[in-house]
């Protein structure tokens, strides 16, 4: 488990490193899946038209 | 060809390209809403970029990257709120919103969005006024990260170095207008996404990988200069030791003062109003957040990793290294040669830490890296200010040009030429500032700018976005209550400025009013945004309300419960 620290001598900045990398990925997630969904919307839209 | 020859070659190809695509911006540009706006049709690439390459300036890679290298990976904090509230929040909870009234009350501007959502010329002009008054601060300091590289890079005088680099940019910001700006931003967005991500892969390989660089790191901790131990510093791979001074630094003014204090950015803000849609934010979320963690994330793991570097080549640390400055030159000097690096002179006693956190950067770099990284980061740098300082003029010449002269002036429109004439009062004074402010504010002077417009504009903002209830009278007392206790803390209460502008002293015979612990270390935000938004709530309840016509006006399309 010593890996989780990544070789910070403080819990606290180690958390900081992983709360950086989640929230990248949190971030990236949430922008490919309302990529495709606003694409689909988009085609929708132009559909109806 | 000679090192500087390769330089300036690539500087002169980097402005090559952005006279060119700011011809184009300019050609495509045919109304203030072009100029302020973009035409209100920017592709979220773009808007995720230049947002990004706006809010992440040298400030952030030069001045807080030194703060890494002398204080540690406490700061990497910092990117996380950047992200979370920066990214986000922002895009999410306020971009959408901001865009969409904006464009309900065909505002072009912050200023305009506020004094349009609150029926109130006044507070457009208050706002703008704010704005212009504390904007040169943030702007001389980012052109002061610029021209530090620039001093080491090219060995030129500084001062000539902040004129250049000013005139440079006004130059595009006038001629593109926004849509300049915003295709500049994107294009320098990538080199500095590149030279970022080689700059952290290349400081990592030199210290023979993550694992071994951050053991290295913690090698390091009997060597923290006493006074920073005093401060609270327990070593660079921990936090400063909690309700010590550097705790209050780290927390107060860096992590909160510029984590949150970015949702209250005009020159961000307005960014929001430059997509056609909302869907264009929620794909903006995935690129900046990219953005951030790319160039932020890898300054401060840069500037802290640098004293492992500095230790193993010299036997110090960092902020000991950049004490000398004369020594430094010569170890560039002798690096740009290709001769071995010199040894520094035996220094007696422990380490003051005293050195000038902005050289920490500049001086790694020109050391430690192969020249080529260099003209990459070069690149990286000049991309880093330009794009903020762009941002920022754009930003303050549209406040005193198009909102304080155009309402004084009663020309609600404004006009690209009074724009075009606040843009130049503005470079001016930063250049000014840039001139006469003391070494190692770049920090400091970001984290006060970022807490002013905290405290003084988002307890409106977020009014203005989410509750119709807010009152003309409220804003006025948030923003005016909010501004006078952050000037008031900064003058009187907090060390870092009080002591420095001597006026607490003058009158009152001590650097600070109340010196017991924690106060003088209490960033100014801190105080003034509760504050700023008690006011607004207590003195809404307390005052009429906008007109029912109007707030339907503002919320059409946008769901709302009844207030």
């Amino acid at each position: 488990m010593m890996w989780l620290k990544l070789g910070m001598s403080d819990w606290m900045i180690a958390l900081a490193l992983w709360a950086n990398l989640f929230a990248v990925v949190g971030s990236i997630i949430y922008g490919i899946r309302y990529w495709n969904r606003d694409n689909d919307q988009r085609r929708q839209e132009e559909g109806k038209k | 060809m000679t090192d500087h020859a390769i330089i300036l070659t690539i500087i002169g190809a980097y402005l090559a390209l952005v006279i060119f695509l700011s011809f184009r911006a300019y050609l495509a540009t045919k109304n203030p809403e072009d100029y302020l706006l973009a035409g209100r049709k920017a592709h979220p690439f773009i808007m995720a970029m230049s947002y990004g390459a706006a809010f992440i300036s040298t400030s952030a890679i030069v001045g807080f990257g030194g703060m890494a290298g002398k204080y540690g990976l406490s700061l990497m904090w910092l990117p996380f709120m950047n992200i979370f509230f920066g990214i986000i929040i922002a895009f999410i909870y306020f971009g959408k919103r901001t865009r969409k009234i904006g464009r309900n009350l065909d505002a072009k501007t912050f200023p305009e969005f506020l004094g349009r959502r609150y029926n109130s010329s006044g507070l457009r002009v208050m706002t703008s006024g704010i704005m212009f008054f504390f904007m040169p601060l943030y702007c001389a300091v980012v052109l002061i990260g610029g021209a530090r590289f620039l001093e080491k890079l090219l060995q030129i005088d500084y001062n000539l170095a902040v004129l250049g680099f000013g005139v440079v940019i006004v130059l595009y910001v006038l001629i593109g207008g926004m849509k300049g700006v915003m295709y500049v931003d994107a294009a320098m967005g990538i080199v500095m996404i590149l030279g970022m991500l080689t700059l952290l892969g290349l400081t990592y390989w030199e210290l023979g990988g993550i694992i071994s660089a951050h053991e290295k790191l913690n090698e390091l901790i009997p060597l923290i200069p006493p006074a920073l131990v005093e401060e609270g510093m327990r070593g660079w791979t921990a936090m400063p030791a909690l309700n010590s001074e550097l705790w209050w630094v780290i927390v107060s003014s860096l992590m909160l003062g510029v984590g949150i204090g970015v949702l209250a950015q005009p020159q961000l803000a307005v960014r929001y109003m430059t997509v056609k849609s909302g869907r264009e934010l929620n794909r903006a979320v995935l690129v900046g957040a990219i953005f951030v963690i790319t160039t932020v994330g890898s300054a401060y793991l840069c500037g802290a990793l640098s004293n492992a570097w500095f230790h193993d080549k010299f036997g110090m640390i960092a902020i000991e290294f950049v004490q000398d400055t004369a020594f430094a030159d010569q170890a560039i000097q002798a690096k740009i040669a290709g001769q071995d690096l010199p040894q520094p002179p035996p220094r007696t006693g422990p380490s003051l830490g005293v050195g000038n956190v902005d050289l920490v950067i500049p001086v790694f770099l020109n050391l430690a890296l192969p020249r080529w990284m260099m003209y990459i980061f070069a690149m990286t740098l000049l991309s880093a200010a330009m794009t903020t300082l762009s941002a920022l003029l754009h930003a303050m010449g549209s406040a005193i040009g198009h909102d304080f002269f155009g309402t004084i002036l009663k020309r609600p429109q404004g006009s690209m030429w009074l724009t075009k004439g606040g843009i130049v009062v503005g470079l001016v004074a930063s250049v000014i500032l840039a001139y006469v402010l003391p070494g190692g504010v770049i920090a400091k002077g970001t984290a006060l700018f970022f807490g002013i417009c905290a405290a003084a504009f988002l307890p409106a903002y977020v009014g203005a976005l989410y509750w119709p209830r807010v009152t003309r009278a409220a804003v006025w007392w948030s923003m005016g209550g909010g501004l006078f206790i952050s000037i008031f803390w900064m003058l009187f209460m907090h060390r870092a400025e009080s002591a420095r502008i001597g006026l607490c002293q003058f009158l009152f015979g001590r650097p600070e009013l109340i010196s017991a612990h924690p106060v003088p270390f209490i960033d100014p935000m801190f105080i003034a945004l509760p504050a700023s938004a008690i006011l607004l709530v207590v003195i809404t309840f307390c005052s009429r309300k906008l007109p029912r016509r109007h707030i339907a006006e503002c919320f059409k399309d946008i769901k709302i419960r009844e207030f």
